[in-house]
C-alpha cells in the first residue's frame, strides 16, 4: 500500500516558486531521503507533508485521505525537527508523552508507551530531566522517542542529526537504520547529506531548484545518476566531468576529450557503451567516478600517464590530483599507493565505468 | 654617561614611575589587580550622593519632628511618633487599600493589553512594524501630558469622551468622571492602562521573538490546539520576562503619583488618595516633612516586603 503520494505539488512564497510540480509516490515501509543543496526545496516539501505550510497547488495523500487541507495533527504523522524542538519547560516525559496526551490517551498508557521506547533509546533515566539539563546527543534521542511513542502512518525527519557532532553523528545514523529496520516504519527524511542518504535510504529523491532531478533506489542513483547534476551531487570526492565529443570512425566509437590550455588531445575506446543513436561528433560531458581511476595494470582497462598535482592522504585511501587533456581530475587509489608531488604514473579506467551526458541538456546518455 | 648627569631631576615614585608622564603610570596601574575598584570608584560615589544618601536622610527624617508650618516644634528625635499616629489615621489606611487596588487593577489591565498587543504584533503580516513603534507612543508620553490629555478629553463640558457617549445616547449629559468616587479610581485605572500598557507590550514582543517557531510546530503535529499552545509554550516562554515586567511596573506604581495628581489630586475626598500621593501632599501641602519620611519609609518596607516575597514564589514555580 501506498503511504504518501504526492501529486504535481507547487509552492509559492510570494512570486517565488520553490516547489515546481513535485511528484512521487512512497511505498509503506520505504525510507525516503529528500536530498540536495541548500535551498533546493526540500525542506518545504517536508514542511507541505507535515501540513506547517499551504499548499499552492497540487495533492498530497498520506494514507489514502488527500491531506491538503487537513491540521498536521490530523495528518497521523510525527516529526523529529533539526532544533529537536523539546518543549523546555516540560521534562523528558512530558515532552515524550505530549502528542499522546493530546490525543486523550489515558496516563496509564501514556507512561506504557513512554517506558517502553525510553528503554528502545536507553533515555530511561532521563525521564525526569528538562531538556536544558540533556546534551546534544541526549535531546536528539528524545526528540526521536517523541515521535515513536506515537504509533503514526508517516515519520517526518527535518536534518535531525545535523546539529551533532561527526562521531556521534555516524552513532546516530547506525541506530536510526536499525530502528527502521526493525519497526519497518514510513519515513521521509530531509538531509544534505550524501552520506546519510545513501545509507538511511531506501529511496532517495535528488532535488535541485525546485524540482526532482532522479527519484531511485540509492546504488541506481550512485551508478547511473540521471543527470550532470546528480552524479556531481552524489559521490565523494566529486565526479570528474571533462568536455568531449563522440567520434564514429570506422573501427569502435572513441570519445576525444576536447584539450584545455594547450594540452594534447586524448581518445577514450568506448566500445559499446553508447546506443547507435548517438551521431558522430555529439558534444558530451564525459564523467569518471575518482573511484573509478585506478593505478596502471589490467590490459583490459584505458591506461594512461598523468602528472601528479596534489596528494591528500585520507588514511583509508589517497586522493591524487592530475590533469588529463588539461583538465584537472582527481583519483582515488589505495592507501598503500604514495605518487610523489610531480610524479609521472600510470592511471586507468574501466571504459565501461564511464558515465556521458547530454552536453546542452546535461541528461544521461548511456 | 654625562649626557645622563646633566639631565634634570625629575620626580619618581617608589616603583620608579615618572609621575610628570601620566601615560606611564596609568599604564603600570592598569596592571594591577585593583584597577577594577578604581574604575568603580565615580559611580560608588554617584549612587552614594543620590541614591544612599537621601534614603537614610528620609529614613532618619521619619523619626524627627519637621513641620514648617510649626517651628515652634523643633526639629528634635521624636522615635516611633510619626509611625504611631500613621496607624491611627483614617488616611493613611485608605490610601493604603487603595494603594493595593490601584496596582493590582493597573497592573491586571496594562499585563492583558500588552500581552494582547504583543500576540498581535508577532506575526508576519505587512505594516506589523509600524505598527510596533506607533504602538509605543503612549508610553512615550510623559505621566503629567498624558494625565492632562484625558483630563481634557474626560471634562464633563469639554470633553470629545462625554460628548461622544451623549451623541450615543449612553449618557444624557456630560459626567465629571473624577468627581464621581464611585469612577474616578476606575477611569484613572484605565488611563494608566492605556499610558502603562506599551511598556508590557513592548518586553512581552521582544521575549515572544525569542520563543523558536519549531516548537509551535512540534506541538501542532504533536495535536496541541491554539490555547494549549499558549498554555504549554507561549506563557512558559515568557515566564522570567513576566516576573521581571511586573515587578519593575508595580514599583513604578507605588512609587509614582504623577498621574493620579493631575486627574484626581486623590479625590473626590480621598477616593483615589494613594500612598505615595499622601507623602507628597504630607511634605509640600502641610509641610510636615517628618511624617512624609514616615510614609516614604513604610511604601519602601512594603515594597521590600513584596519583591522578596514575590521572587520567592516566581522561583519556586519556575522549577
Amino acid at each position: 500500500m501506498e503511504a504518501l503520494r504526492i501529486k504535481a505539488v507547487r509552492k509559492k512564497f510570494g512570486p517565488l516558486e520553490v516547489l515546481k510540480g513535485i511528484s512521487l509516490d512512497l511505498e509503506e515501509g520505504d525510507f525516503l531521503v529528500l536530498l540536495g543543496p541548500s535551498g533546493c526545496g526540500k525542506s518545504t516539501l517536508l514542511a507541505l507533508i507535515a501540513g506547517l505550510e499551504d499548499i499552492t497547488a497540487g495533492e498530497i495523500h498520506i494514507g489514502d485521505v488527500i491531506a491538503n487541507d487537513l491540521h498536521p495533527r490530523d495528518r497521523n504523522i510525527a516529526m523529529v525537527f533539526q532544533s529537536y524542538a523539546l518543549y523546555p519547560s516540560m521534562t523528558v516525559h512530558a515532552n515524550m508523552a505530549f502528542g499522546l496526551k493530546m490525543r486523550g490517551v489515558s496516563t496509564a498508557d501514556q507512561d506504557e508507551a513512554v517506558k517502553r521506547v525510553a528503554d528502545m533509546l536507553d533515555i530511561g533515566h532521563l525521564l525526569e530531566r528538562k531538556p536544558g539539563q540533556l546534551s546534544g546527543g541526549q535531546r536528539q534521542r528524545v526528540a526521536m522517542g517523541r515521535a515513536l511513542v506515537r504509533d503514526p502512518m508517516l515519520f517526518l525527519f527535518d536534518e535531525p542529526l545535523s546539529n551533532l557532532d561527526a562521531k556521534l553523528r555516524v552513532q546516530m545514523r547506525s541506530e536510526i537504520k536499525k530502528l527502521h529496520n526493525r519497526l519497518q516504519t514510513t519515513v521521509v527524511y530531509v538531509t544534505h547529506d550524501q552520506v546519510e542518504a545513501m545509507t538511511l535510504a531506501t529511496k532517495i529523491a535528488v532535488m535541485q531548484a525546485g524540482e526532482i532531478q532522479q527519484y531511485a533506489p540509492p546504488e541506481e542513483i550512485y551508478n547511473r545518476p540521471a543527470n550532470a547534476f546528480v552524479a556531481g551531487f552524489v559521490g565523494s570526492p566529486q565526479m570528474n566531468f571533462l568536455p568531449g565529443r563522440l567520434e564514429r570512425g570506422n573501427g569502435d566509437p572513441r570519445l576525444r576529450i576536447e584539450p584545455a590550455n594547450g594540452a594534447t588531445e586524448c581518445t577514450i575506446p568506448i566500445g559499446s557503451l553508447v546506443e547507435s543513436s548517438l551521431g558522430n561528433g555529439e558534444e558530451v560531458i564525459v564523467g569518471i567516478r575518482p573511484e573509478s581511476i585506478r593505478p596502471a595494470g589490467s590490459s583490459s582497462t584505458f591506461t594512461f600517464d598523468a602528472a601528479i598535482e596534489l596528494v591528500e592522504m585520507t588514511g583509508a585511501d589517497t586522493l591524487a590530483t592530475f590533469i588529463l587533456g588539461g583538465h584537472e581530475m582527481m583519483a582515488r587509489l589505495p592507501a598503500e599507493e604514495k605518487p610523489a608531488l610531480g610524479d609521472r604514473i600510470g592511471l586507468s579506467f574501466d571504459p565501461a565505468s564511464v558515465h556521458l551526458f547530454d552536453r546542452h541538456t546535461t541528461v544521461r546518455l548511456n | 654617561m654625562a649626557v645622563q648627569a646633566e639631565m634634570p631631576r625629575r620626580p619618581r615614585s617608589a616603583a620608579g614611575l615618572d609621575l610628570l608622564r601620566p601615560g606611564q603610570w596609568l599604564g603600570w596601574v592598569s596592571e594591577h589587580r585593583y584597577w577594577a575598584y578604581f574604575l568603580i570608584i565615580p559611580s560608588i560615589l554617584f549612587i552614594f550622593a543620590i541614591i544612599i544618601y537621601p534614603t537614610a536622610n528620609g529614613i532618619i527624617l521619619s523619626f524627627r519632628e519637621m513641620r514648617l508650618t510649626r517651628p515652634d516644634l523643633g526639629t528634635g528625635f521624636i522615635g516611633l511618633r510619626h509611625y504611631a499616629d500613621m496607624l491611627d489615621d483614617p488616611v493613611f489606611w485608605v490610601a493604603l487599600i487603595n494603594t493595593l487596588k490601584w496596582v493590582v487593577m493597573s497592573v491586571t489591565l496594562e499585563f492583558a493589553l500588552g500581552l494582547a498587543a504583543a500576540l498581535a504584533l508577532n506575526r508576519d503580516l505587512p505594516g506589523i512594524r509600524l505598527i510596533s513603534v506607533l504602538i509605543l507612543l503612549p508610553w512615550f508620553l510623559p505621566n503629567v501630558v498624558a494625565g492632562n490629555i484625558w483630563a481634557l478629553m474626560l471634562d464633563p463640558r469639554l470633553g470629545v469622551l462625554n460628548d461622544i457617549f451623549i451623541k450615543l445616547g449612553f449618557l444624557s449629559e456630560g459626567k465629571a468622571w473624577f468627581a464621581d468616587p464611585d469612577t474616578a479610581l476606575l477611569i484613572a485605572v484605565i488611563v494608566e492602562g492605556w499610558h502603562g500598557y506599551p511598556f508590557f507590550a513592548l518586553l512581552f514582543l521582544a521575549a515572544l521573538k525569542g520563543i523558536p517557531k519549531d516548537l509551535y510546530k512540534a506541538a501542532a503535529v504533536d495535536g496541541a490546539g491554539t490555547l494549549q499552545a499558549f498554555w504549554q509554550i507561549t506563557l512558559p516562554g515568557l515566564k522570567m520576562i513576566i516576573v521581571a515586567v511586573v515587578i519593575l511596573r508595580v514599583i513604578g506604581l507605588v512609587n509614582s503619583p504623577e498621574l493620579l495628581l493631575i486627574l484626581t489630586g486623590g479625590g473626590p475626598g480621598n477616593a483615589t488618595q494613594v500612598l505615595s500621593l499622601y507623602a507628597f501632599h504630607s511634605a509640600y501641602l502641610l509641610f510636615d516633612f517628618g511624617y512624609a519620611g514616615a510614609l516614604s519609609v513604610v511604601m519602601f518596607v512594603i515594597l521590600m516586603v513584596f519583591c522578596v516575597i514575590y521572587l520567592r514564589v516566581s522561583r519556586l514555580t519556575a522549577d
